[in-house]
C-alpha cells in the first residue's frame, strides 16, 4: 500500500515522515544520503504536465540510489484509446518497485493501487490530494514555527479546485493547527467546515492573526468560467499584496506551491520578501520525497 | 403440451382489504385461472401441483424504467438477456427507454422493438418512444403513430432544454405520459456526485441537488398552464418530492418514480471511489434518502423501478471520473425494495409502486389475479435472504451498488399470462 493521501494517514505516521525528512535534509547538505533505494526502479507516470513535482521526486529517488523511468502520458497510448486498466497491466508486467502518479482525475492513484501489487505514490489527483506537497508544507512550517499546535494557517485562493489545499487541510489539522480558508465564495467548496477548518469572511480579517499564509495559484480558466469577474478584482480582494504584507505578524510565513503568478495572487515584494519560505519549500520538497520513498517503497508501512 | 397447473398454499394479497389469504390457484391448459380455493380431491397425471408453502404471490410486477441497449448496444444488454433477468426475478414486464442506437423515434422503430421482443424476449417488453426526432430536442417525434404501434410513453431522457418546445410537447398531449429525468444541464455538467461535504472531502466536483428541482419546477409550471401528463423518473431529492406533493395537491396530472439505490444509498457510499456507485442522477444526501421513503409512504412517489442501466465492464473498471454512470438493477429491484421498505412501508404500498401504479400510469391494462384471467405473477419468499453477487447476474450488466449486501425476498416462480415460465430449483 502506497501513499494515496494525508486524509488516511495517522498523526503518528505524519510525525514519522517529518522526522525522517529532517534526517534526509541534513544528509543532503553533507551529500551523505543513505542509499536505501539501491537497485530499485520507480516509474514516474505523469498524465498531467508537471515540472517541479516530477523533478523533485526523481531527484529524491536518485539521491537514495534508486533509478527512475518516466513516462509523460499525454502523448502515449492512452491517447490511442488504451484503457487506464490496460496501461496499468502492461506497466505492471514490466515489474517496477513503485509508481509515482499524477492525473487530472480524482481517485486515479486509488484505482491503480487496487490493481497494482507495488506501492503507488500519489503526486496529485484531480483536486483531491497532493500528499507530498501537504507534507512538505507541514515540514516547512514546523521548521519556521516549531510545533503547529494552535498556529493559525490561512490557505488563500481557489480552495474548490485545489488538491494542495485539501492535503494541507488534512495534514495541518492533524498536527493541531487552526486552519482558515479564504477566497472568493464561489471557490470555497460546500461543507468545507466539516473538514475542521474555518472560512474567513475576508482576507483582511485574518492578516493580523495569521502565523502562516499558504497562497494558492490563480487558475486563469476559473475566471472564464465565471468564478470571479477579473484578475484585477481578484488581486484587489484576495491578493497578498505589498500593502497587506505590512499587516502580517513579524514571524508569519508565506508559502506558495508554485508556479507563481507574480503580481496576481502574490506581489513580488512578498514572494521575495522576509516572510517568504517559498524556496525552502522547494528544498524541503526533495527531503520530504526522500522520506516518502524510503518509507513507502522500502518495505512499505506496516501500519497502513 | 400444457398441463393443468395448481399453485397451492400461496399467500395472496387483496389490495382492496389490504389483507393476505393463503390460497390455491388452478389454471387450465390455456393458462386461464379457473379455480381459487381448496386443493382438489383427485390429482390426475395431467395436473402439475406446486406447493408454494406460504410464499407470496405478487401479480404483474414490472420494472417500469429500463435501458435495454438493443438495438445498438447488444454487447452490453439485449432484450433477451434483460427479459431473462426479469424472469428469474419474478418480474413479468419491462418498460424500455427509447435511448437505443438508432433511437426509438418512429413507428417503424417501435414495431422493430415489438418484433424483436416477440422473437427473443422471455417476458413482455413495452417501449417508450422518443419525445423528439433522434432525441435531438429539435422537432417533436410522431407520437400518435408510435402509440398506434404500441409505444406507451415518450421521453428524451431529460426534458427539453428549449422551454418553448417543451411547452409545445406538453400542449400536443396524447394519452400517454411524457417521462422526464429532471436535471439542469448546466448545473449537472460533470462530477458524478452530489455537491456537499462528502464531495468536498473526496475532492470531487459536485452537482448541486437543486439541478433536479429547478428543472422540475419549470416543467410543472408548464404542465399546470397547458396540460399534458408528466411522469418524473427518477426523483432523488427532498425538494423534488416536495414539488410533486404540491403538484398532486393541486390535482395536476403529474406522477413520479424513484429507484432503490436512491432510497437506500447516500453520497457517503462514494467513499473510496467505487464506480458501482456512479449513477445519473447521482446519489444524494442522507436527508434526501429519508424524504424519498416518506414520499413512498404517503403516496407522493408512485413508482419504484430499477433504472436498469447496464454498462460494459471496461466502462466501470476505471477511475471514478472516467467511469460511465449506471448500474444493473432488474435483479435487485424487488429484493432491495422489500429489504429496505417492507417494515416501514408495508407490502401493499410496495406492490402499488411496482405493479398497479405503473400499470395505470402507462395504460397497460394488465389483468389481476381473478377468475377468467390469465394473470402474470411472481412468487416470492419474502423472508429468504440472498447475498447479491453481480457476477452471477443473468443480465449482462454485472455492476451493482448492492454488491455483497444480503437482501431479503427471493423469487421462486414466475408465471407469464397464466403459464409457468421459470421456477427455482428449490421449489
Amino acid at each position: 500500500m502506497g501513499l494515496l493521501g494525508l486524509r488516511s494517514l495517522s498523526v503518528g505516521a505524519i510525525h514519522d515522515v517529518l522526522q525522517s525528512a529532517a534526517l534526509f535534509k541534513s544528509s543532503l547538505a553533507t551529500r551523505s544520503a543513505p542509499q536505501t533505494l539501491l537497485g530499485k526502479t520507480i516509474l514516474t507516470l505523469f498524465f498531467e504536465p508537471s515540472t517541479r513535482t516530477r523533478v523533485s521526486f526523481e531527484t529524491a529517488i536518485k539521491r537514495l540510489g534508486g533509478s527512475t523511468v518516466s513516462m509523460a502520458m499525454e502523448s502515449s497510448s492512452t491517447k490511442k484509446g488504451e484503457t487506464l486498466f490496460d496501461t496499468v497491466k502492461n506497466l505492471d508486467a514490466m515489474g517496477f518497485d513503485g509508481i509515482v502518479v499524477r492525473h487530472r482525475h480524482t481517485g486515479v492513484p486509488h484505482f491503480l493501487q487496487q490493481h497494482m501489487p507495488f506501492p503507488v505514490i500519489n503526486a496529485g489527483d484531480g483536486f483531491n490530494e497532493h500528499p507530498s506537497q501537504g507534507l512538505l508544507d507541514c515540514f516547512t512550517l514546523q521548521e519556521s514555527l516549531g510545533s503547529l499546535t494552535d498556529k493559525v494557517v490561512v490557505i488563500l485562493g481557489d480552495i474548490l479546485h485545489s488538491r494542495v489545499a485539501r492535503s494541507n487541510i488534512w495534514g495541518l489539522t492533524k498536527l493541531g493547527a487552526k486552519v482558515v480558508v479564504c477566497g472568493p465564495p464561489t471557490l470555497i467548496p460546500v461543507g468545507i467546515q466539516e473538514m475542521g477548518v474555518h472560512v474567513a469572511p475576508s482576507l483582511d480579517t485574518v492578516l493580523e492573526v495569521a502565523d502562516a499564509v499558504n497562497v494558492l495559484r490563480v487558475q486563469y480558466e476559473r475566471q472564464e468560467l465565471g468564478y470571479f469577474p477579473s484578475v484585477r478584482e481578484y488581486r484587489a480582494w484576495y491578493g497578498l499584496t505589498a500593502q497587506r504584507m505590512t499587516r502580517l505578524k513579524p514571524g508569519c510565513c508565506v508559502l506558495h506551491p508554485g508556479p507563481i503568478n507574480r503580481g496576481i495572487e502574490i506581489d513580488s515584494v512578498v514572494a521575495d520578501g522576509p516572510h517568504s519560505v517559498i524556496l525552502e519549500q522547494v528544498t524541503n520538497g526533495v527531503a520530504i520525497r526522500m522520506a516518502i520513498m524510503d518509507r513507502w517503497i522500502n518495505g512499505g508501512d506496516p501500519n497502513e | 403440451m400444457n398441463k393443468v397447473v395448481a399453485l397451492i398454499n400461496g399467500r395472496l394479497l387483496d389490495p382492496k382489504t389490504q389483507s393476505t389469504t393463503v390460497m390455491n390457484l388452478f389454471f387450465n391448459e390455456s393458462g386461464v385461472l379457473v379455480g381459487m380455493g381448496y386443493v382438489p380431491e383427485e390429482e390426475g397425471d395431467d395436473m402439475v401441483v406446486i406447493d408454494l408453502k406460504g410464499a407470496t404471490i405478487l401479480p404483474n410486477i414490472m420494472d417500469a424504467h429500463t435501458h435495454l441497449r438493443e438495438p445498438g448496444g447488444e454487447g452490453i444488454e439485449t432484450l433477451e438477456t434483460a427479459s431473462l433477468a426479469a424472469l428469474h426475478s419474478g418480474i413479468t414486464l419491462l418498460i424500455a427507454t427509447p435511448d437505443t442506437n438508432p433511437p426509438v423515434d418512429t413507428p417503424e422503430m417501435v414495431l422493430f422493438i415489438h418484433t424483436r421482443r416477440k422473437q427473443t424476449a422471455h417476458v413482455p417488453i413495452y417501449t417508450m418512444g422518443m419525445l423528439t426526432q433522434q432525441g435531438a430536442g429539435g422537432t417533436l417525434a410522431e407520437r400518435h403513430l408510435m402509440v398506434a404501434e404500441g409505444a406507451i410513453g415518450f421521453t428524451d431522457g431529460n426534458s427539453l432544454t428549449n422551454t418553448a418546445l417543451m411547452r409545445l410537447a406538453l400542449q400536443y398531449q396524447g394519452t400517454h405520459p411524457i417521462v422526464v429525468t429532471p436535471y439542469d444541464p448546466y448545473l449537472s455538467d460533470g462530477g458524478g456526485m452530489v455537491e456537499g461535504a462528502v464531495a468536498t472531502r473526496l475532492g470531487l466536483k459536485g452537482i448541486p441537488s437543486e439541478s433536479e428541482s429547478v428543472r422540475m419546477a419549470r416543467d410543472i409550471a408548464l404542465c399546470e398552464k397547458v396540460g399534458g401528463r408528466l411522469h418524473f423518473f427518477p426523483v432523488t431529492t427532498r425538494k423534488g418530492v416536495d414539488l410533486i406533493r404540491l403538484a398532486k395537491a393541486k390535482g395536476l396530472p403529474i406522477t413520479c418514480g424513484t429507484a432503490p439505490h436512491y432510497f437506500w444509498l447516500d453520497d457517503t457510499a462514494i467513499e473510496g471511489y467505487p464506480t458501482c456507485m456512479k449513477v445519473s442522477p447521482p446519489l444524494q444526501s442522507a436527508d434526501d434518502v429519508l424524504a424519498l421513503i416518506e414520499g413512498i409512504q404517503d403516496g407522493t412517489i408512485d413508482v419504484i423501478a430499477s433504472d436498469h442501466s447496464p454498462t460494459a465492464i471496461d466502462d466501470k473498471r476505471c477511475d471514478w471520473t472516467s467511469a460511465t454512470s449506471g448500474v444493473s438493477g432488474i435483479e435487485t429491484l424487488l429484493p432491495a425494495t422489500l429489504t429496505r421498505l417492507l417494515p416501514q412501508v408495508g407490502i401493499h404500498r410496495i406492490l402499488a409502486c411496482v405493479s398497479t401504479n405503473p400499470n395505470q400510469i402507462f395504460g397497460l391494462k394488465k389483468q389481476g389475479i381473478a377468475l377468467g384471467n390469465s394473470p402474470s405473477l411472481g412468487v416470492f419468499r419474502l423472508e429468504e435472504s440472498v447475498t447479491v453477487n453481480p457476477a452471477s447476474f443473468v443480465s449482462m450488466g454485472k455492476c451493482s451498488p448492492f454488491e455483497g449486501m444480503t437482501l431479503q425476498g427471493k423469487a421462486v416462480l414466475t408465471m407469464v399470462d397464466g403459464h409457468i415460465k421459470w421456477q427455482d430449483s428449490s421449489l
